[in-house]
């Protein structure tokens, strides 16, 4: 026995008793962050507010579990509804407290929400099951969910800032039912055509650059001047641009027209909304529609 | 007497530390087996919308997609299942009922299995009108072979 | 059942030996033991020696091969499915998250362990020519240099998985520096992408070789690399134990005229115990049951911080890969950075010649330095004695040598870690970056 209990048995014992601590340690962190996930806590949030005000039999109607819708002829998936699970439920949610609340129901007669899913329209991350990762609060992804406090920071509201999106499938220049902000600034937008092109829209001798695809282009490829102070995004650029051309491009020949800033605002989006439409044939908007 | 609890104090000592050693690494093992149980499907919805009433003619109209007939008669609209209660191949219609291509299988018309190695009649779905007016049917939710959907009449 | 027929006993025989004499009896019998030397000299067994930096990588590959195999029934290698399928793991595949965290730690750990186990065996001279006969422990080295390769391959290959912005552009920029390989660079770059860009044959190719390829060619050469050990007569420092133990023998030979002494029973090297062998065991003890319990408190250890660093630094997976959207620097992997340094450094223009940097530093120097490491168990000229011995004398200038150039490799990529930014620029870590502007 004593040729086996050389010096390094009594060291090698315990770094074997630490190693197996440290794996059920590690074990324990993850089994714990596994059963017990951020939306598990935001669908007990809405048991109970269904609970208070439906009583207990809706509330058990409730699905568990992460719940995601799958679109497969654009290839995405949202998960928002592992969390807002009652957004179907109509009028008697429509005034509850988020993530309970329900969505308004006519806007998906048009929309049915087992065909578009969530972040075609509002945007953010919806593969993803974290309230930060999903209304895309995170590095490394670039399409937030479009909310209130968001579209206040250009001074606009929800539903105008979501006009981006509206365009993003609804393209073309004639107006678009239930799209008042872009509707104006396509009406402004033709006199543009003095110097640019315009998707669509040919212009035999442009002296300014072609904006048929001004949408594409990413925001890495935007220079803010020197100390420029405000909100550092694609948006803001196009606002302070149509504002003041000079002040974002030195040298810019564009003129200032004397905008209001919601005006600015309105043409600033219809522009970011001109990129190429990747739809199925099938997702394709008419004209005008 | 001291020295005796030393050792069996010594011997628990190890016993638990093997106990670690081994949770941990079991841990290890079911949790990241655990992994491979999916906790979404890329599948579509049982709930499916099938179209417009008049897609559906009085008999039979077989649906590719949600393997599915679309049985329209006196009784009304039902939804018969295309899958063999054998082995799941895709049955075909034949004069009184359905027969099966892999293995001989035969059907009545109202799914009872009659003949062949199928061991249970094939299935009838849910059938119900969205708001729509479309016809949908909840693969999730069996019925009876006589259960049917009425069909509203026109203008009603 | 009579006492020849088969006993379950069999399968745990050697498992819990009682004796000395059984425990090297179970090296013997159990195949998963038989790798083991019977007997281990003390000094090999010492965390000094070695620093077990060999167990230690392997144990490193397992734990990547653990959560590799799980993650290869989750991962989709399409150019289409490839980034959807990594947001699942992190996002509904359960313990993904822990899963794929685990393992890209894991691989930049065994890139380090690699390079360090490359450093004590060169620090100790362990690769040297002169041995036992019947040793030859160059050949072993130069295995250990294609390991080496094959982790880098390894680690390569499996970054660009993601299809993220950071594996596109790492791997846009480091098989540039392949195609810069005078006369067959093209064709080699070719034959790694499969086209002109990186697209779905590279990804493709890159999991193949991935998951398959490289992990087979790795199996194989540790297999091989270890048996090597044994045929070399174990470690080098076990060489230098057999040396002094013949040095002692010499030195206070059995007295002649008596075959006991006292001087010699207290040393034991009277006539019954002066042979070198007879040494040799008492500085040694019987292998099996030390090293097997080492062995698995080290993967114990191993796996355990790799589950734990999974877990606290979960990895990043950046916007889809966008060949249109060049991210500003494009940086390799961080263990070829040194590399991508010395190809900004390097390029320069004297007149109207522009040198190019890309040969110079991303062929020309890791192809020398590749060279010299492959030739050097040949070139070292060093005697027996300094093999098995951290920093021996008459080793000095090249340990030197080595250091200098480990240390500006190190440097270099400390340098291109963390001070430089946009346009390969010299920045400070704790200047304040903008990162790129946000669509709204």
């Amino acid at each position: 026995m004593s040729d086996f209990s050389s010096r390094f048995a009594r060291s090698d014992f315990r770094l074997l008793v630490a190693g197996g601590v440290l794996l059920l340690i590690a074990f324990g962190i993850a089994f714990v962050r596994e059963v017990d996930p951020e939306w598990a806590d935001a669908q007990d949030e809405v048991q109970a507010i269904v609970q208070e005000r439906l009583g207990a039999e809706k509330a058990a109607e409730l699905p568990t579990g992460i719940q995601q819708i799958w679109i497969e002829p654009l290839d995405r998936v949202d998960r928002c509804t592992t969390c807002h699970t009652t957004i179907e439920w109509g009028a008697e949610l429509a005034e509850a407290p988020h993530p309970a609340r329900s969505h308004p129901q006519g806007l998906f007669g048009a929309h049915p929400v087992e065909s578009f899913g969530c972040t075609l329209c509002h945007g953010g991350q919806g593969w993803a099951t974290s309230a930060d990762a999903a209304h895309g609060n995170v590095a490394f992804w670039e399409e937030p969910l479009l909310d209130t406090e968001r579209a206040k920071r250009y001074g606009l509201s929800r539903s105008e800032l979501m006009e981006l999106r509206c365009a993003y499938c609804h393209q073309g220049l004639e107006p678009v039912d239930g799209m008042p902000l872009l509707n104006a600034a396509k009406e402004k937008v033709f006199d543009c055509l003095d110097c640019h092109r315009l998707p669509g829209l040919e212009n035999d001798k442009p002296s300014a650059p072609d904006l048929g695809r001004e949408g594409e282009k990413h925001p890495s490829k935007y220079i803010f001047p020197e100390g420029f102070e405000g909100e550092r995004s694609v948006l803001n650029w196009h606002i302070e641009h149509f504002l003041d051309p000079k002040k974002m491009s030195p040298g810019s020949a564009m003129p200032k027209f004397g905008l209001s800033r919601k005006d600015a605002a309105g043409l600033a989006l219809l522009v970011m909304s001109w990129r190429r439409q990747d739809l199925p044939a099938a997702w394709t908007p008419k004209t005008g529609e | 007497m001291s020295e005796e609890r030393e050792v069996s104090r010594r011997r628990l000592f190890r016993w638990g530390a093997a106990a670690a050693a081994i949770g941990g690494v079991v841990g290890h093992a079911a949790a990241w087996t655990r992994a491979l149980v999916p906790n979404v499907r890329y599948e579509p919805p049982q709930r499916r919308t099938l179209g417009p009433l008049d897609r559906f003619p009085k008999g039979r109209t077989f649906l590719s997609d949600e393997k599915l007939f679309i049985v329209r008669d006196k009784l009304g609209l039902r939804a018969l299942s295309a899958v063999c209660s054998h082995l799941g191949c895709t049955v075909g219609p034949s004069k009184a009922g359905y027969h099966c291509p892999c293995h001989g299988s035969r059907f009545a018309a109202d799914g009872a299995n009659l003949d062949g190695p199928a061991p249970r009649p094939l299935v009838w779905y849910a059938l119900s009108i969205a708001g729509s007016g479309a016809l949908v049917v909840d693969l999730g939710k069996e019925v009876a072979a006589e259960v049917a959907l009425e069909i509203p009449r026109r203008g009603a | 059942m009579s006492g020849d027929g088969w006993s379950p006993r069999a399968l745990w025989r050697g498992f819990f030996p009682e004796t000395p004499r059984e425990g090297a009896d179970a090296i013997v019998q159990n195949f998963l033991l038989h790798a083991l030397p019977v007997r281990i000299t003390r000094r090999a067994l010492s965390w000094l020696a070695t620093g077990w930096l060999g167990t230690i990588t392997l144990h490193i590959f397992l734990v990547l091969c653990l959560t590799g195999g799980v993650l290869l029934f989750l991962y989709v290698p399409s150019i289409e499915r490839a980034y959807a399928s990594v947001k699942d793991i992190e996002y509904v595949v359960s313990f993904g998250s822990w899963l794929r965290g685990t393992h890209r730690i894991s691989a930049h750990l065994m890139v380090a362990a690699v390079v360090l186990h490359l450093v004590r065996v060169f620090l100790t001279g362990a690769y040297k020519k002169e041995g036992a006969p019947g040793a030859f422990r160059p050949l072993n080295w130069w295995v250990g240099v294609v390991l080496m390769m094959l982790t880098f391959g390894l680690s390569f290959t499996g970054y660009l998985l993601p299809w993220d912005q950071l594996a596109y552009w790492a791997i846009t920029v480091g098989t540039q520096i392949a195609g810069s390989v005078p006369f067959v660079g093209d064709e080699v770059r070719m034959l790694m992408l499969g086209g002109d860009t990186v697209g779905q044959s590279a990804l493709l190719r890159f999991y193949v070789l991935h998951c398959f390829v490289l992990p087979a060619f790795m199996i194989y050469l540790i297999a091989y690399h270890m048996w090597r050990i044994r045929k070399d007569g174990g470690l080098a420092v076990t060489d230098r134990v057999v040396a002094e133990a013949r040095e002692t023998a010499r030195v206070a030979p059995p007295s002649p005229g008596k075959t006991y002494t006292l001087m010699g029973a207290t040393q034991g090297v009277n006539a019954q115990a002066a042979s070198p062998a007879s040494l040799l065991a008492r500085e040694s003890e019987a292998g099996g049951v030390s090293i097997v319990r080492r062995t698995v408190a080290i993967f114990l250890i191993v796996l355990a911080i790799c589950s734990l660093l999974g877990l606290a630094m979960p990895a990043q997976l950046e916007e889809p890969a966008n060949p249109a959207v060049t991210p500003n620097p494009a940086k390799a992997p961080w263990y070829f950075l040194w590399l991508q340094e010395l190809v900004s450094i390097l390029t320069f223009r004297i007149g109207d010649t522009l040198i190019d940097g890309s040969f110079l530093g991303g062929v020309l120097v890791p192809g020398i330095l590749i060279g010299l490491l492959a030739s050097w168990p040949l070139l070292d000229r060093s005697p027996a004695e300094a093999a098995g011995v951290w920093f021996h004398p008459s080793r000095k200038r090249q340990n030197r040598v080595f250091l200098l150039l480990l240390f500006a490799a190190v440097i270099l990529t400390i340098i291109g870690t963390f001070f430089r930014g946009p346009y390969w620029m010299w920045v400070w870590p704790w200047d304040p970056s903008h990162g790129h502007a946000s669509w709204v």
